[in-house]
């Protein structure tokens, strides 16, 4: 099969004249805070898989209503906006296959993000320079420069960001996350955290053939600001995660859940490691490149470990001299039963309730921050970042947190960034 | 058999390896070289191992041969794709001369430009300088942002030059955003003389000149004091709110001494299309700046602002009096008094 260049160059051609679109206008109609018995227009960018689930809560809302659905894929993107016109009995709601003029067209007030990882900063700033508040989902970004890109969009432009690291609106999580706060344990020495391995393919078009016709998806705009590849039908959708110019692999599909947790319970979801090594196998396979195992450590400034694994039983587990704390999405253990007796309660896990998605609404009402934050997103993101490149330079990642470079290293620390194709460009 | 005996047949033995080594070496190379995208992988999976080694000899041999799919008049233009691709991690001095030598091929300059991106290497930037005007215009955009994102401040002139005189759209389009990512009194001034040069571009070219100046915040004097000058611009009420907010929260971030007078202006703004502004200062003021917010200027402040406010508020700003009594105050806003019973939920 010989490639075709000259279709690759009209490809970024064309891509260029889309982005030579008028700027995004940011939206001027209404004022920042919405009164109570105004309805939050909200607009859907990415609608496959985790944006089907999305919709489903969404649509049963009162206090908000989805005006637009935006997705380059047209199958996803007409299914979606059938089953919200037909929910509320109106054409109302209107279709966009990019992003931008959805932001053109001044519909929404807020949208909610479920784009692959490599999409995520472009559309989130977007988002923000136009003035609409963001949902979105995790991991916050594909590296360690683009999250920071993204946190400083939403300060820069006073958006309200919710991350849908839900786990903080669970009860089971909070009521662990405040056992280790309110000091049970005691000086907590080391987490356990368990994530997945492996891989699960969702499409079942996983050989090594090549395709031309991608159908109803435009692919190059699928493929946006990652390197070219050919159109490949198992390495699009759900299958993104699979390969590294899209996504992370299991690794960073956890990392903004039960890397999130373990962070926040130990109030270190504003900082970062000074130190992370690892080890890990990627995958041998026709169209996947992730990682297939890993085993990750990071070290904070007391001496605390933080260890990621996906050969660990999938949870959190916080360990102290005291014994342990044991969280998953369906069981809460402790190595006593005494350390799960009910004891002090602490405000900060609770405070907006249990339901994250009333959390993100009532936040844009107020402006108030919400329960999960873009810099926590950024945090437990990071970690995930540094111990990949940690086992790509097969060596230990010297980490300074506040600064957010690597330390006497300079060809880890040019992973931290992904370069973008052409055209895009990322904007901090 | 005599030692001395042994060492022709040693030598015999050697070369005979080191002919068929050679013969693997040329084998792998020519599977590199005819690289098919859709087509096996695996030469190259070998050599992103190869990539990836810890041991300097190992990436330096890989570089060599990245090189050398790179020169190879029988090379696909997919193998020199993924060539790029590698020397991205592996290219040193050898490598980053290839990769210039592609900028302004139209098949490889995107990728060669990516590859360079992040390289610590001085001749770079002359070099996409120079290739910049004598690149087509499809190529432009790839090689300004990687100026951009190099924040190569003597690249400014040059693309404000090329953003002056070109009528291609998504060119101009780059050129703006480059600019706005190198930021300096280059960045600023390359953008301040596009000022009227493109009527429906000037939103783009106002954020562009936002995060210009964002960047030259944390420059040199010079840089400061120009970014200084066009933020104050861009908080006068005529502009819009968002840009407005903007900016009112960069001089905020860059300036302790204002930002709680700022949060107080934005608090007040009379429509409350401040108030996200507001919101992100607040974020970063301390317990010492909060304080007068709350306990002076609460009674003067619209509701949506005192909600703000309330939903902000912990136990060390003091005056929890005033918090109780909103929670119990049937008469004012619900979401008010929600927020201080929230509030006070917190401190417990």
């Amino acid at each position: 099969m010989s490639e075709f260049p000259l279709q690759r160059r009209s490809f970024l051609r064309l891509s260029a004249i889309a982005c030579g679109a008028p700027f995004v206008r940011p939206r001027s109609s209404r004022a920042a805070s919405f009164p109570a018995n105004d309805r939050i227009r909200v607009g859907l960018i990415g609608v496959g898989a985790r944006g089907k689930v999305n919709l489903k809560p969404l649509i049963e809302r009162k206090d908000i209503q989805l005006t637009a659905i935006c997705d380059v894929d047209a199958t996803h993107r007409d299914q979606c906006l059938a089953e919200v016109r037909k929910a509320y009995g109106s054409d109302d709601a209107k279709g966009f296959e990019d992003f931008r003029e959805m932001l053109n067209a001044n519909l929404v007030d807020a949208v909610v993000i479920a784009v692959p990882t490599h999409w995520q900063a472009a559309i989130a700033i977007a988002c923000a320079q136009a003035g609409i508040d963001i949902y979105a989902e995790p991991p916050l970004a594909h590296s360690v420069v683009e999250g920071r890109a993204i946190c400083k969009a939403v300060r820069r432009y006073g958006r309200v960001w919710q991350t849908g690291s839900w786990q903080r609106s669970d009860p089971f999580f909070q009521r662990a996350c405040q056992l280790v706060a309110s000091g049970r344990l005691g000086a907590v020495r080391s987490v356990e955290i368990g994530t997945l391995g492996g891989f699960r393919d969702y499409s079942g078009a996983t050989g090594s053939g090549f395709y031309e016709d991608a159908g109803g998806l435009n692919y190059n705009l699928w493929l946006g600001p990652a390197p070219w590849l050919p159109y490949h039908p198992g390495r699009v959708h759900q299958n993104w995660r699979w390969h590294t110019f899209f996504g992370g692999g299991q690794l960073m599909e956890w990392v903004g859940h039960h890397v999130d947790i373990a962070l926040w319970a130990l109030g270190l979801d504003q900082s970062g490691p000074l130190k992370v090594e690892g080890t890990g196998e990627f995958m041998d396979h026709p169209i996947f490149n992730a990682l297939l195992r890993y085993d990750i450590s990071a070290y904070y400034f007391n001496d605390l470990k933080i260890r990621i694994s996906s050969s660990l039983a999938p949870g959190v587990r916080w360990l102290s001299d005291e014994g342990w704390i044991y969280a998953t999405r369906s069981q809460l253990l402790a190595s006593d039963q005494e350390l799960l007796a009910p004891g002090e309660f602490v405000s900060r896990f609770v405070q907006f309730g249990q339901d994250h998605w009333n959390d993100f609404f009532e936040a844009i009402r107020t402006r108030r921050p919400t329960i999960a934050p873009c810099e926590s997103a950024q945090r437990s993101t990071t970690i995930g970042h540094l111990g990949m490149i940690a086992i790509l330079a097969g060596r230990k990642v010297e980490w300074r947190p506040k600064e957010e470079i690597v330390f006497e290293d300079p060809s880890s620390a040019e992973m931290l960034e992904k370069p973008y194709r052409e055209p895009w460009l990322l904007v901090d | 058999m005599a030692p001395g005996r042994l060492t022709p047949l040693f030598l015999a033995w050697g070369l005979l390896l080191a002919f068929i080594g050679s013969g693997f070496a040329q084998d792998t190379l020519t599977l590199l070289k005819s690289f098919e995208f859709g087509r096996n992988r695996r030469a190259w999976n070998s050599m992103d191992i190869q990539v990836r080694a810890e041991r300097n000899r190992e990436r330096r041999a890989a570089e060599q041969q990245l090189i050398e799919v790179l020169l190879g008049r029988d090379s696909t233009t997919d193998a020199k794709i993924l060539a790029c691709r590698g020397l991205r991690y592996v290219g040193t001095n050898p490598g980053v001369e290839v990769l210039l030598s592609l900028v302004k091929d139209e098949r490889l300059s995107a990728e060669a430009c990516a590859a360079l991106q992040e390289k610590d290497f001085k001749e770079i930037n002359p070099a996409l300088r120079t290739a910049l005007p004598l690149a087509p215009n499809d190529l432009k955009a790839g090689l300004m942002n990687t100026l951009a994102r190099r924040r190569d401040r003597e690249a400014a002139p040059v693309i404000g030059k090329i953003a002056r005189s070109i009528s291609d759209r998504p060119v101009l389009i780059a050129a703006l955003d480059a600019l706005g990512q190198i930021g300096g009194v280059e960045g600023l001034t390359a953008l301040q003389q596009l000022a009227s040069k493109n009527p429906d571009l000037e939103v783009r070219r106002k954020h562009a000149l936002l995060a210009a100046a964002g960047h030259a915040l944390r420059q040199d004097a010079l840089s400061k004091d120009l970014a200084l000058k066009i933020l104050n611009q861009f908080m006068a009420p005529s502009q819009p709110p968002l840009l407005r907010g903007a900016a009112m929260v960069e001089v905020a971030m860059s300036d302790k001494d204002q930002r709680a007078q700022l949060c107080l202006q934005a608090l007040k703004s009379s429509t409350g299309t401040l108030l996200p502004a507001a919101a992100s200062i607040l974020s970063v003021l301390e317990v010492g700046e909060f304080i007068p917010l709350y306990t002076e200027h609460f009674d003067s402040l619209k509701t949506p602002a005192q909600i703000l406010l309330v939903e902000l508020w912990k136990p060390e700003y003091r005056d929890s009096k005033r918090i109780q009594d909103l929670s119990l105050n049937t008469k004012i806003d619900p979401n008010l008094r929600h927020a201080a019973t929230r509030a006070i939920d917190r401190s417990r």
